[in-house]
């Protein structure tokens, strides 16, 4: 566990250095980059858009927009908070226009609702979350998005989200008292 | 490495990079280099045309009254100092380089304090020499707007060029920063080339036009900073 967590964070820290070099214009960093974080990206779109064809689309707009944006890249600033926050963004418009609900990941709510016993109830208690997550402000879904299902840590989300990492416990903490909230009322 | 929530997330598709880096080579990018360059062309291409809009409305002048030198130099060093701190606030985003702490309150109170700063200076200054602050009939301000927006919109247009369709965490608030660093160099070029120091002319030459550029910016760069997801691409 604790060699996994090592090698993640080598892995982490190669792309940061990766994007600071493409952003300097190197040859061949661009390549070294994908390598790095493809998978971790790929993983949170798919995680979120279950059409394979969309996915791939928003896996490519998400790494032509840091092409795009490589010359705002600081230097040792970290590239996985904002290459998350570049797709869920693009995640979040194109439901937006497609007047889709924003989709619901994978998110670790073990704790956040009492876990059904049977499939249906499942399944409602699914739906339910869904409709209660598409009604929180754009900044708790995303908040709640990168803590929970991408993994980031408070200050990772707080960098992406140009915020404090008390603000952003704070949105991940009323995210999940309002889904609390709306699943029990639901019950009731 | 696998995501933590996707240990069994599907393989990646076998063409993805080859496509994303036709797109890429389609796309050409600007490297911090070459944005550095055109940062600095911007920023004199936008002094260049405020001089140019200051001189064809008739330079450095006193309006047919004397204006103490002592007057525009305290004038235009405090508002120098204001709109220069705005600027590199606003375009340079170096809020965590300053050790400011990041705070959602700071960038809306910046939107309020900055305008009311700068009027606080010319009226503190015009108030300490006789008739400063006085009334003149035949100048209502209609001018000064135009010297102002004219001079603005360059820096707005340049900010916006600058970002567009990037990343921003609150593209309206942004665009609204940029349309207020723009007005706080419109005021001082206003400042420059007016002596007028009374109040509802200020209201309506000088604070007017700075209030347009923020309402601008935010609406502008609502619409053209943040990322779009554009069904065409791929």
């Amino acid at each position: 566990m604790d060699q996994a967590i090592k090698t993640a964070g080598a892995a982490r820290t190669a792309a940061n250095q990766a994007m600071a070099r493409y952003g300097c214009g190197h040859k061949g960093a661009f390549d070294r980059l994908y390598g790095l974080i493809a998978k971790d990206l790929w993983a949170f779109v798919v995680s979120r858009v279950r059409e394979p064809a969309v996915a791939e689309d928003i896996m490519q707009q998400t790494l032509l927009q840091m092409h795009r944006s490589r010359a705002r890249f600081r230097p040792g600033a970290s590239v996985h908070p904002w290459m998350y926050t570049i797709a869920w963004r693009l995640i979040i418009d194109r439901a937006r226009r497609r007047h889709d609900r924003v989709p619901l990941a994978n998110l670790d709510l073990v704790d956040v609702v009492p876990q059904p016993d049977d499939q249906v109830c499942a399944a409602e208690l699914s739906r339910r979350l869904q409709i209660a997550f598409s009604a929180l402000p754009a900044r708790q879904q995303t908040a709640l998005e990168l803590v929970r299902a991408a993994g980031l840590s408070h200050k990772e989300t707080a960098e992406a989200l140009g915020t404090s990492e008390s603000a952003v416990k704070s949105l991940v903490h009323r995210a999940t008292r309002t889904l609390r909230t709306a699943c029990i009322r639901e019950e009731v | 490495m696998t995501h933590p929530n996707e240990p069994d997330a599907p393989p990646l598709p076998p063409g993805l990079l080859t496509a994303v880096r036709a797109q890429v080579e389609r796309s050409p990018s600007p490297t911090r280099a070459a944005m550095r360059r055109r940062q600095a062309t911007v920023a004199v291409a936008c002094i260049g045309l405020a001089t140019v809009v200051f001189l064809a409305y008739g330079g450095l002048r006193d309006g047919g009254a004397p204006r103490p030198a002592a007057l525009m130099v305290a004038t235009l060093l405090g508002s120098a100092l204001i709109t220069g701190l705005t600027v590199i606030w606003s375009f340079g985003q170096r809020a965590a380089r300053w050790g400011i702490r990041r705070s959602r309150l700071l960038p809306f109170a910046a939107l309020i304090g900055v305008p009311l700063a700068l009027f606080a200076w010319k009226i503190g200054c015009s108030a300490l020499f006789e008739g400063g602050l006085a009334e003149w009939p035949d100048r209502v301000g209609i001018p000064c707007v135009q010297i102002g927006m004219l001079t603005g919109a360059g820096p707005l247009a340049a900010g916006l060029w600058l970002r567009w369709r990037s990343e921003p965490h609150s593209p309206g608030l942004l665009g609204a920063h940029f349309g207020l660093a723009a007005g706080a160099c419109a005021w001082w070029v206003t400042d420059l080339w007016c002596p007028v120091g009374h109040v509802p002319h200020l209201m309506v030459g000088h604070v007017l036009p700075l209030l347009l550029l923020m309402g601008a910016g935010a609406a502008l760069g609502a619409r053209l900073l943040g990322i779009r997801w554009s069904p065409k691409a791929g």
